[in-house]
């Protein structure tokens, strides 16, 4: 009997501590699957809004009200700038709290800390990126300035009051299933996000890439494959528009010095080639970005209209937080950052800016000369410098704890060296060179935001402008006093021509940045004659400015586009710009198929399906439409095109090197261009070219049939695109449901595989700002809430919510549905 | 009937306030007090706590529109067309289950060793 009794308690003791403990990706199923503490516990009722409640906390100054509408965006009423960010931390934190830890995580390399060894890889990343030393920078001088200490530190004390507030059974979903509890909030958390924003934006990069194509192929063919400016261009501040500044003088080259870097570079680097290399992303087209205003002459309104979509990889918690923030001295509405203070994009009541990113070049990679292998010096200026090392300590959940040395030189971290891990990463950072990046540099940004929510005129907005370093954005702006601008702003390193293009040599001065181009000389413009600003992603300026800013952005299909109508636009209403944001017009179709029909006509030897496709195409509107099957022929029929054209001689995998760019292939196709491998007699020249087109056409028929069937609706672009939006841990079942879209990369409406406007939102200036805004999710991070993925419908359908933006604090507007009081606590 | 009632309500209140685990020593301790068959002690303390449990969860998926519940029954690689949220409610029981339904065999097993 005594061996049952110990047997039973045996039993016991095993299963409850089974039933306690993660194993594998399992979560503790005791502990997970109780209705009292588990997950069920974050099941959110669906009919009752949380009441009105009371808080009682120690840090509040007076009494702070927020206010949940119809879609659970809070609206906060505060007295002073602390409470204002206090509470916007603790109201993001209530929503967001995981959502926060895990984006800090993965931008600290600190992710296998909760998931286990297979982020060790990613970690081990973000720590050779120097993450957390660009971030500790920027808090560093960030906390030199009294406004943005005080935000942080308001923000930070909000997030703790919230976490110190929880128990167990509290804790948002995904610290159950990953079972793990949420660390004190830091200000240092803050930087990483903007951090994160400056990896996300301006943290890819091609050297290598560049590089070896060039010592392959040498300055002449590269240089013409390659160029610095592309054909086609209809940059941000329009063509022609002077430069009213006297430019520093920046180093140059004379061709010879030119020619001897270039020889220079094509012996030392073809080492390259065969190196094991780490990883970072490459430069994605689609991630980009649209914003535009209009003038009060366009507009119906007699007041600009401001829109902007910054598009981002898409996942569930949104990207952003909406929020109204209102103290005795501001007023500002729009998205913030879940864990960082103040509202990135948005307006007030004078003023609406919104921001897309600059393509500008502000990541270069140094090679390094080591003296030996223990890499304790390096070449520079004809002197053995010594490096700095930093062992990173990568702790691993249920597993012993990993060092790597990461070396520092005097350009940044050398982030390739001997890494062997291999990972579905791209791979493209170049072994032995150091990473010299704006990221890296002491910066303020969050006071640019701070003072955009206060400003209340153009001056407000260009000083606003002058504090912020990275990742560098087109800030478009419009006021109610009939002002409309576009500032290209950020820390652009001051460069001669094509620095940074290819790796540069970190052992000589010639190669260093050469200071800042002042930033009262970033390209601006205000009130143009034309009646509207815009930016997507293309060049900033044509190419009278003089400076070097990058020798490729993306391609010009949205920005042509948007100007395009913008130009002919007239009495635009908010829904005007709406519609625009939906534009699927495709612009390379524009450019191309009439020449693309025509050269495969001209090539005969098509099947009779074949020329029923051609048909197709032929009555296409050239707009990426769910229904269109022709946007899915011609989409596959381009990419065809530039395989054949290009990966025999760019071969990404095994020679890592790259294609050339869109340009210069459209450019080839309509024959402005000869390049020597197809083009290698005149007399075959034109045949040559006709059979690429006509030969592609026929290959990516077959490969449609192959994936699709014979024509008919399962080549309809939305069936064979079905889009969702993940989750941002990639689990299962926490994501979107699948759903069929308009749009592509290259159209106004950017909606690619993973990646898509991240925040749509018009904005109509006028006494009292009339606000519309969507995003492709909702405002609560948690999975079983109904706001998670509310908006998400409305987003797909492309309309847009009115947004509630209230001047004085009042409960009794229908549309607020609780109250939430932060009071202190005595 | 007795003991399920008062293994009902007493692992009730606990867990209300307590970790998940509390049901442990509830149901060894009712087990020993009220002295049933140990195979007996088993099944009723699995049944209490697996209904409790099984009850519970479907209440809070009702009040949810079985939002989340559907949700995790993905996750837990449940399809979501065949009732995913109830399934996920039939599964969370059995952690709990089996637990008290040791416990309760335990108890009886101490008492009769001691």
């Amino acid at each position: 009997m005594k061996l049952k009794a110990f047997l039973s308690i045996l039993a016991c003791i095993i299963f409850t501590v089974l039933f306690n403990i993660k194993i594998g990706d399992i979560p503790p199923l005791g502990k997970f699957l109780n209705p009292f503490n588990g997950f069920w516990k974050n099941a959110e009722p669906i009919n009752s809004f949380s009441e009105n409640s009371t808080l009682k906390l120690k840090n509040v100054h007076q009494d702070i009200t927020v206010m949940y509408d119809d879609q659970h965006i809070p609206h906060v009423f505060a007295k002073d700038a602390y409470d204002l960010y206090f509470a916007q931390g603790y109201i993001t934190a209530k929503d967001r709290l995981w959502q926060m830890d895990f984006q800090t995580r993965y931008a600290s390399g600190r992710l296998a800390e909760v998931v286990g060894a297979k982020a060790i890889p990613l970690d081990k990343y973000q720590r050779r990126m120097g993450m957390v030393f660009g971030a500790k920078k920027m808090l560093k001088e960030s906390l030199k300035d009294p406004k943005s200490k005080l935000i942080l530190t308001a923000y930070a004390d909000g997030v703790n009051a919230y976490i110190n507030s929880l128990s167990p059974a509290d804790y948002p979903l995904e610290f159950k299933i990953l079972n793990y509890a949420p660390e004190p909030w830091t200000l240092l958390n803050s930087a990483l996000l903007l951090k994160l924003m400056s990896a996300t934006l301006a943290g890819g990069s091609d050297e290598l890439y560049m590089t070896n194509i060039l010592s392959t192929y040498g300055p002449d063919l590269t240089n013409r494959l390659f160029p610095n400016y592309p054909t086609r261009e209809d940059p941000i501040i329009p063509k022609g528009t002077n430069w009213d500044f006297n430019p520093l003088p920046v180093s140059s080259f004379s061709n010879n010095e030119v020619k001897e870097i270039f020889d220079a570079k094509s012996s030392s680097h073809l080492s390259l080639l065969d190196q094991n290399t780490l990883l970072t992303g490459k430069k994605e087209e689609g991630l980009g970005s649209n914003n535009w205003a209009i003038s009060s002459e366009k507009s119906k309104t007699g007041k600009p209209i401001l829109a902007n979509d910054p598009h981002l990889s898409l996942t569930l918690p949104s990207i952003w937080y909406q929020i109204q923030l209102k103290d005795n001295k501001s007023n500002s509405y729009g998205v913030s950052i879940p864990g960082a203070p103040c509202i990135i994009i948005g307006f007030n009541q004078h003023i609406s800016w919104g921001v897309t990113n600059v393509g500008s070049d502000v990541l270069d990679w140094y090679h390094i000369t080591f003296k030996d292998n223990d890499k304790n010096f390096y070449l520079y200026s004809g002197e053995w410098t010594k490096t700095k090392k930093i062992v990173e300590e990568i702790k691993v959940r249920s597993g012993k704890t990993i060092y790597d040395t990461v070396y520092y030189t005097h350009h940044g971290p050398v982030s390739a060296l001997g890494m062997s891990e291999s990972s579905n990463l791209t791979e493209n950072i170049p072994q032995d060179a150091a990473l010299k990046w704006v990221a890296h540099l002491p910066s303020n940004d969050l006071r640019t935001f701070y003072e955009l929510n206060r400003a209340s005129n153009y001056d407000g907005y260009k000083n606003a402008l002058t504090y912020f370093t990275a990742p560098a954005q087109n800030f478009v702006y419009a006021d109610n006093q009939n002002n409309i601008a576009i500032t290209p702003n950020g820390y652009f390193p001051l460069k001669w021509r094509e620095q940074g293009k290819f790796v540069l040599d970190g052992s000589t001065r010639r190669d260093e940045w050469q200071g800042r181009i002042p930033p009262a000389q970033n390209p601006t413009i205000k009130n143009p004659k034309r009646g509207f600003v815009s930016s997507a992603n293309q060049s900033p300026v044509d190419e009278s400015y003089p400076y070097y800013l990058n020798w490729e952005y993306a391609p010009y299909d949205r920005g042509h586009r948007i100007n395009e109508r913008l130009n002919v636009l007239q009495h635009a209403t908010i829904d005007s710009l709406r519609l625009m944001q939906l534009d699927n017009k495709s612009v390379l179709a524009d450019d191309l198929i009439d020449t693309l029909v025509l050269a495969t006509e001209q090539y005969g030897l098509l099947k009779p399906d074949e020329k029923i496709l051609l048909e197709v195409l032929k009555k296409w509107n050239h707009a990426y439409e769910d229904t269109s099957k022709a946007a899915t022929i011609f989409d596959n029929w381009y990419q065809t095109i530039e395989k054949n054209l290009w990966s025999q001689q760019f071969n990404i995998d095994s020679a890592k090197m790259r294609f050339p760019n869109r340009d210069k292939t459209v450019n080839i196709l309509l024959d402005s261009v000869t390049i020597p491998w197809l083009h290698n007699n005149t007399k075959a020249k034109q045949n040559s070219k006709i059979s690429l087109i006509g030969n592609s056409f026929q290959i990516s028929v077959q490969d449609l049939k192959k994936r699709y069937g014979s024509f008919g609706k399962g080549w309809e672009w939305g069936t064979v695109n079905k889009r969702n939006v993940v989750h941002l841990a990639g689990m299962n079942g926490l994501g979107s449901k699948e759903f069929t879209i308009n749009g592509s990369g290259r159209t106004i409406n950017a909606i690619k595989q993973k990646s898509g406007p991240s925040w749509r939102m018009v904005v109509a200036l006028g006494d009292i700002p009339t606000a519309y805004g969507i995003l492709p999710g909702g405002a609560s991070g948690n999975p079983g809430s109904k706001f998670y993925d509310n908006q998400l419908q409305n987003w797909v359908d492309g309309t847009l919510k009115k947004l509630l933006f209230m001047i004085e604090e009042n409960t009794e507007n229908p549309q607020i549905k609780s109250k939430l009081t932060l009071t202190k606590k005595r | 009937m007795k003991m399920f009632i008062t293994l009902f309500v007493a692992s009730l209140i606990a867990q209300l306030l307590l970790p998940w685990w509390i049901i442990l020593p509830i149901t060894l301790f009712i087990s020993y007090f009220f002295n049933k068959s140990p195979w007996f002690s088993f099944i009723i303390s699995f049944i209490a706590i697996y209904l409790m449990w099984l009850l519970f969860s479907t209440y809070q998926s009702s009040m949810n529109d079985h939002i989340l519940g559907n949700r995790i029954g993905v996750l837990f690689g449940l399809s979501p067309n065949f009732g995913g949220w109830f399934l996920m409610a039939l599964i969370s029981g059995i952690p709990g289950g089996i637990v008290a339904g040791f416990g309760g065999l335990a108890g009886q097993y101490i008492r009769k060793a001691f």
